[in-house]
């Protein structure tokens, strides 16, 4: 009934507290947005309790940047160029609990293509960085004792360079 | 802090090359935990093309433990690659112990899938020891003995190792040939082809009935979830010498054929005939030497995509092994077989086709190493029940061992053994032949079963010493018989010799054989040894000639008798001057022994004497009033004896010759009678027999009708059973139909005035697996729902969100506020 029409707004609500009007079609790219409309659940504002106002704002600006459609071929070629330079633009982020908090946000409201962009920079940025430079930016106690740890690096001492 | 939750730390893992991989490993408990997850490997599998193989290096510098290395490749030109074992070792494999010092052993890498990889140990002919190991995970899992032994000769069996997507469970497949079969002859072939399986956590081989079409050979390559071989060069030839490939479903368990892809250019030299298939970044790739073409297998259609061609020139005699990509442009990592130094690399590089040689750096004259490629490496082995097969590896430190049996340790071989030993078992060697040589039979049998000269000499000493008690038990008991030896009451004189002399004779046998045979020989008295011929009897012989002689030894024996009784007699009358007690010595002489009697009475001397029978010749005497009138008195009772013998023995000729005839009559009579009945019951027996193939003709004819009436009987059961199972499968479909519908409303009416994030767990793409429960670990599994909620209940109260996070603002009406006031 509600997804008949194409112009049709869903409001988005974010942890604390602002709204964002997005179209219907755009938000479909999030599958647990999609599943909401389906069930006609989407009437009032949708609250998105664990996704804060700024990483909202770059959820939308991505899944708006990603539904513009090309005209033709040509222009086709043109916007895939330009979404891969967007893309790598977008996973520039200057903090990096931002990169997380995408991560999450595209967790959950399951937009696959974020999800695995997000993933890859993340994997990128750890690709190349020592055991302590991981524990750091991952924010992770080190619960090995320094015998286990000897011996886990030994086991794997092939993989350091 | 940054929780993430576990989907999204699996995604990341994924994506990052293995290496990464083992350094996060150290980071935390948490995180070793994530990189061992067996759901790790099988989603870093499918992004396996992001990623080249590492390609292992093993320097076979010692026997008993492989170390392998994982090599670095290195492009410092454009032109120039250097291969560089890195530091540290990959994967130590510490081998079993070799079962003995001298035999062979080699350790091979069989193949890897999903980050394990198979090795086998074997002598240099047969396989006798499989593992798989996890290089990661420093695990290792050893297979269970095979059950059937590999033919050293053929070489026709191969290995693969899989992993079912489906059950999430390893498996390992065999296919070999159980018994030699001629290659032109592919029915006998398959007929004696056998795949056998082992899933692993169990503890046996099991075979499956599914058979290539030909014997297989070579490494196995695991891609798109079918394992690859070559079909066995000596059972299938095509014209141009390529072999087809032969690969196996993992998950429908089914084997298939690929012809092997047609060459485009013109063949190059008299090179080899060889083929192989390679796994190229997690393809297929097929190699033919003879042209030096590079095919990619196209899983879907099952057809030959051509790749590469190699230079000719570079590759010198055109024997090469295409290890693996090494990088993830697809250049390809090439070893040629060269004489000096054994082996050398190339790179071939796609892009500009061109053949680069390389070096090992570190490996110096590099005299034997193996490279190889290993599949993606992954999480390990992870297994449903408690059980954790890998239990069986030991790890120290830094090493990956597997556990030593002792228990199986073969005995040494001859070339094992010091001088010394080797002198002492030669020795050996001759002494018990020289024991065993000269033993009889039975005593053989008893002792030659014992290993060493010693324990046989020990043992034959125990059983002759044996014989020799009951030799002379033998001895004691002749003589025992020799003194109380009487006839027997209705006894002919014939018999009664016949035992007699038996007697002799055995005496004589029992002495010559023993030991001391000359020392009894003289207490013999002189008569027995001064030419007293001792009849022999044969069985065969006619009894009438045996008698004869039997009468002449009588004779004989009864002369020296008479003498020697008089020799005796006169010593004793001699000793019974010097000594005149009523003493009576009996002297029988045909027992050639001395006996004794001091008796005071004669008459019951004589009346012992009245029951030795006339026949037996013994001469009795009174010391006292012994003279030569007695003697010849003696001589006198003699002869009249033996003529009654005469008498008798004739006698008894007439009656053998009676016999005989009689006997012969009997016979004949017998034989006739016999012949008839015989004819009898032949006739008889035909006509039965004819009677028999009636009644059998007659007995097919009814059960060809039977088997007839079940024969239709039959198909209208099969007719009732296909009707009655379509009808089955609509309803059934129509009730599978009905519970979705139902499904699918009750989903929209559960839904109904659920907050947003209910409907995020709720439609969540299941991705994970709990093998403990067996169910999805999602949130559309109730158990998880329920439990999420217990923790946090906030988040799932649609109520709960709405007062946090939404103002109400509640208006009062008139109403209710006159019915307040009311209340207050």
């Amino acid at each position: 009934m509600s997804s008949s029409s194409s112009s049709k707004m869903i409001e988005l609500r974010s942890s604390d507290g602002e709204t964002f009007h997005v179209e219907e079609t755009v938000v479909l790219q999030s599958e647990t947005i999609k599943q909401m409309i389906d069930d006609d659940c989407a009437n009032a504002a949708i609250p998105l309790p664990n996704v804060t106002s700024m990483t909202l704002a770059k959820v939308i600006e991505y899944i708006k940047k990603h539904a513009e459609k090309p005209k033709d071929d040509d222009d086709k070629k043109v916007a895939e160029e330009d979404l891969k330079k967007f893309d790598a633009e977008f996973v520039k982020v200057d903090q990096e609990s931002m990169l997380f908090d995408l991560v999450r946000a595209a967790n959950y409201l399951n937009i696959k293509s974020l999800l695995d962009l997000t993933c890859q920079a993340v994997a990128d940025s750890i690709k190349d960085l020592s055991v302590e430079e991981v524990r750091k930016k991952f924010n992770i106690q080190n619960d090995f004792t320094p015998e286990e740890e000897a011996k886990v690096r030994k086991e794997n001492a092939w993989a350091f360079d | 802090m940054h929780r993430l939750p576990s989907n999204i730390i699996f995604n990341i893992f994924s994506r990052v090359p293995v290496k990464c991989w083992a350094r996060s490993r150290c980071v935390s408990k948490v995180w070793c935990s994530y990189i061992d997850d067996r759901y790790l490997v099988v989603i870093h599998d499918k992004r396996l093309a992001e990623e080249p193989t590492p390609i292992l290096y093993h320097p076979n510098i010692s026997c008993e433990r492989i170390c392998f290395h994982v090599i670095e490749s290195k492009q410092p030109g454009t032109t120039h690659y250097v291969l560089e074992p890195k530091e540290g070792p990959f994967l130590e494999y510490i081998c079993k112990e070799p079962l003995s010092r001298s035999s062979k052993f080699n350790i091979q890498v069989q193949g890897s899938c999903n980050g394990v990889m198979c090795l086998s140990q074997d002598d240099g002919y047969v396989i006798t020891s499989l593992a798989v190991v996890h290089p990661l995970g420093k695990e290792c899992y050893e297979l269970p003995p095979f059950p059937l032994r590999f033919n050293k000769l053929m070489r026709r069996e191969s290995f693969g190792l899989r992993f079912d997507t489906s059950t999430n469970t390893w498996k390992m497949v065999c296919v070999l040939l159980k018994e030699d079969a001629p290659p032109d002859k592919p029915d006998m072939v398959k007929k004696n082809l056998c795949t056998m399986m082992h899933v692993f956590g169990t503890n046996s081989w099991r075979e499956i009935p599914q058979v290539p079409s030909y014997p297989i050979t070579g490494k196995a390559v695991f891609a798109n979830g079918c394992l690859h071989w070559l079909a066995s060069y000596s059972d299938i030839k095509t014209e141009d010498g390529g072999r087809p490939v032969i690969w196996f479903d993992v998950e429908k368990d089914e084997f298939g054929l690929i012809d092997p892809p047609k060459r485009m250019c013109d063949l190059w030299g008299n090179y080899s005939y060889r083929y192989q298939v390679a796994d190229l970044n997690g393809e297929v790739g097929y190699v033919c030497t003879r042209t030096m073409e590079v095919w990619f297998l196209n899983h879907k259609k099952k057809e030959w995509v051509p790749h590469c061609r190699f230079k000719e020139e570079i590759v010198p005699d055109g024997y090469i092994d295409v290890i693996g990509c090494w990088n993830k442009d697809g250049d390809i990592l090439i070893r040629s077989i060269c004489s000096n130094p054994l082996y050398a690399f190339y790179v071939y590089n796609l892009k500009s086709g061109v053949l680069h040689k390389t070096n090992l750096a570190g490996s110096g004259a590099c005299p034997d190493n193996l490279l190889w490629e290993c599949a993606a490496y992954g999480g390990p082995l992870r297994w449903k029940s408690g059980e954790e097969p890998f239990s069986r590896g030991v790890f120290d430190d830094r090493n990956l061992k597997t556990e030593t049996t002792p228990a199986t340790v073969r005995a040494r071989t001859y070339t094992d053994l010091t001088d010394e030993e080797k002198l002492r078992e030669s020795v050996d060697i001759t002494a018990t032949n020289i024991v065993l040589q000269g033993l009889p039979q039975d005593i053989y049998n008893l002792v030659n079963h014992n290993e060493d000269a010693k324990q046989i000499w020990d043992r034959v000493k125990l059983l002759i010493q044996g014989s020799e008690l009951s030799l002379q038990e033998r001895e004691s008991k002749l003589y025992d018989d020799f003194d109380t030896f009487t006839s027997m009451p209705g006894e002919t004189i014939h018999l009664y010799y016949m035992r007699f002399s038996s007697t002799i004779i055995f005496k004589h046998a029992v002495l010559q054989q023993s030991y001391q045979a000359p020392a009894i020989h003289n207490h013999l008295p002189q008569e027995l040894d001064s030419g007293l011929d001792v009849p022999s009897f044969n069985p065969y012989d006619d009894p009438i000639d045996n008698l004869n002689k039997l009468m002449a030894f009588g004779r004989q024996t009864q002369g020296y008798a008479n003498n020697g009784a008089r020799n005796t007699a006169m010593n004793l009358g001699v000793n019974s001057e010097g000594a005149p007690v009523q003493a009576r010595v009996v002297k029988c002489y045909n027992c050639q022994e001395e006996a004794v009697f001091q008796t005071d009475d004669l008459d019951a001397f004589d009346s012992d004497c009245d029951d030795v029978p006339s026949a037996k010749v013994v001469l009795m005497g009174n010391i006292s009033s012994y003279d030569s009138v007695i003697l010849s008195e003696v001589q006198q009772e003699n002869r009249e004896i033996n003529e009654t013998l005469i008498a008798e023995l004739e006698r008894y000729k007439e009656q053998g010759k009676n016999f005989e005839q009689r006997q012969k009559f009997d016979l004949n009579d017998r034989e006739k009678y016999i012949d008839g009945q015989l004819r009898q019951v032949i006739v008889d027996r035909n006509a039965k027999f004819v009677d028999f193939e009636k009644q059998t003709h007659s007995l097919k004819l009814q059960l060809n009708a039977t088997v007839e009436s079940h024969k239709t009987l039959s198909t209208i059961v099969e007719c009732l059973k296909k009707e009655s199972k379509q009808k089955e499968d609509k309803y059934l479909d129509e009730v599978i139909d009905l519970q979705k519908k139902n499904k699918a409303l009750d989903n929209v009416v559960y839904k109904m005035s659920q907050s947003t994030q209910m409907m995020h767990m709720l439609t969540k793409p299941q991705v994970f697996y709990d093998e403990s429960h067996k169910t999805s670990l999602g949130y559309q599994n109730p158990f998880y729902l329920s439990q999420a909620r217990r923790k946090v209940p906030a988040l799932y109260d649609s109520n709960t969100i709405v007062k946090t996070h939404v103002a109400l603002s509640v208006t009062d009406t008139e109403e209710t506020l006159e019915l307040a006031s009311k209340t207050k």
